[in-house]
């Protein structure tokens, strides 16, 4: 993407840092909580993410009632098990979750946004260390928060997405980058 | 039954109870997958205070009229009218005998010696199959639940206070500024309106 000069920004408060350089992992793991909702009401617990390449697999808990999700898939379709008894498909993650659990979940988005990687706009604002800390792509505000180096690369502790009247929030306690591993998440 | 009995005794004079607990969620295959642990403080019959402390924090207040869900991580608190809350959730079971037969078919089993009433959620389609919950002596020493996926989720109970002192506001849930408010909480009908 052509990255604009932080000349053509607008004065902010970090108008003189060029934005950090950003590479996304392909193989990664992220452990934490999720929040999904729509304004009126909201799904949230706890959330294991794998990534392994375009195959993903999250399984999400939520603590009070016990119930849990999971959301598996890659380029060829995705499956949601849990939520009723047989598991039920999609072609994409986004869609199987709007007709499942009528909630908005930008995973394919989420995957650049969890580690900044955006397309840097006159609204993007910066840290001082050129990470970013907030940022609006395709209607969605993404607010990051405390960012930490870990495995040479900077994670967020908190990711906010909001594109009215939908939300997502994650906060992730453990970050894991590793290398692929062995068995991919199983294929639809 | 006997475990109806023990319930109705544990339910008998009690005003206000504290206890610790600790959460296990199993998979199907009854291997462990997480646990948490927390407090737990009720006043009858439908208040209650669920407080989770490890390894992450979150807090549910019953308040009678709403339920709030409050996640400090997410900075974000969900508030549902409690009625529909309840249908679903037994945690007001043990203190509030008319909510059981309301919103539950309670059958009884004896697993291994311990009394153990079964409750199945008359809910049209409930997020869990079957609810157990053991009684010790004089408590409940116990609360297993199965969702659809076969993940049970047991809570083992411990430390039982009875009536103890619990302020009022612990019944109550205010949000700071700064956090997301998802959700309508239900006004009381008896509170005045705001005049404009």
């Amino acid at each position: 993407c052509a990255s604009q000069s932080t000349r053509d920004l607008p004065p902010s408060d970090a108008a003189d840092v060029a934005p950090a350089p950003v590479i996304v992992p392909t193989h990664w793991q992220l452990s934490g909580k999720i929040a999904l909702s729509n304004g009126q009401d909201s799904g949230s617990g706890r959330l294991e993410w794998q990534q392994d390449g375009d195959f993903f697999n999250m399984s999400l808990r939520s603590p009070i009632s016990g119930q849990s999700w999971q959301l598996l898939g890659g380029p060829e379709g995705c499956a949601l098990e849990g939520f009723k008894p047989e598991p039920v498909m999609a072609s994409t993650p986004e869609e199987l979750v709007r007709r499942e659990l009528g909630w908005e979940l930008p995973v394919g988005s989420l995957k650049g946004w969890l580690f900044g990687q955006i397309e840097p706009s006159a609204t993007t604002r910066y840290d001082a260390n050129g990470r970013v800390l907030e940022h609006t792509d395709d209607g969605w505000t993404i607010t990051y928060r405390d960012w930490r180096e870990q495995q040479g690369h900077w994670l967020p502790g908190k990711v906010f997405a909001k594109k009215k009247p939908y939300q997502v929030r994650l906060a992730i306690q453990t970050w894991n980058l590793d290398e692929p591993s062995p068995d991919n998440a199983n294929q639809p | 039954g006997p475990a109806r009995d023990r319930l109705e005794q544990f339910a008998k004079g009690l005003v206000t109870v504290r206890a610790t607990f600790q959460q296990d969620s199993l998979d199907p295959k009854g291997q462990l997958i997480d646990s948490s642990t927390g407090k737990l403080a009720l006043h009858a019959p439908r208040q209650f205070r669920w407080e989770y402390e490890a390894p992450f924090s979150q807090l549910i207040v019953a308040d009678g009229l709403n339920v709030w869900i409050y996640d400090p991580d997410l900075e974000q608190v969900t508030v549902r009218a409690q009625s529909l809350e309840e249908a679903q959730s037994p945690l007001t079971v043990l203190t509030d005998l008319a909510q059981l037969d309301r919103d539950f078919v309670v059958g009884e089993s004896n697993a291994d010696g311990v009394p153990t009433l079964v409750l199945k959620a008359k809910a049209k389609d409930p997020a869990f199959k079957e609810v157990q919950i053991r009684f010790g002596e004089s408590s409940p020493s116990e609360m297993l639940m199965v969702d659809l996926l076969g993940t049970e989720t047991v809570w083992r109970f411990d430390g039982w206070e009875r009536n103890p002192k619990i302020a009022d506001a612990e019944f109550a849930f205010t949000p700071e500024d700064g956090i997301e408010i998802v959700g309508e909480p239900l006004r009381a009908p008896s509170a005045t309106p705001l005049a404009d």
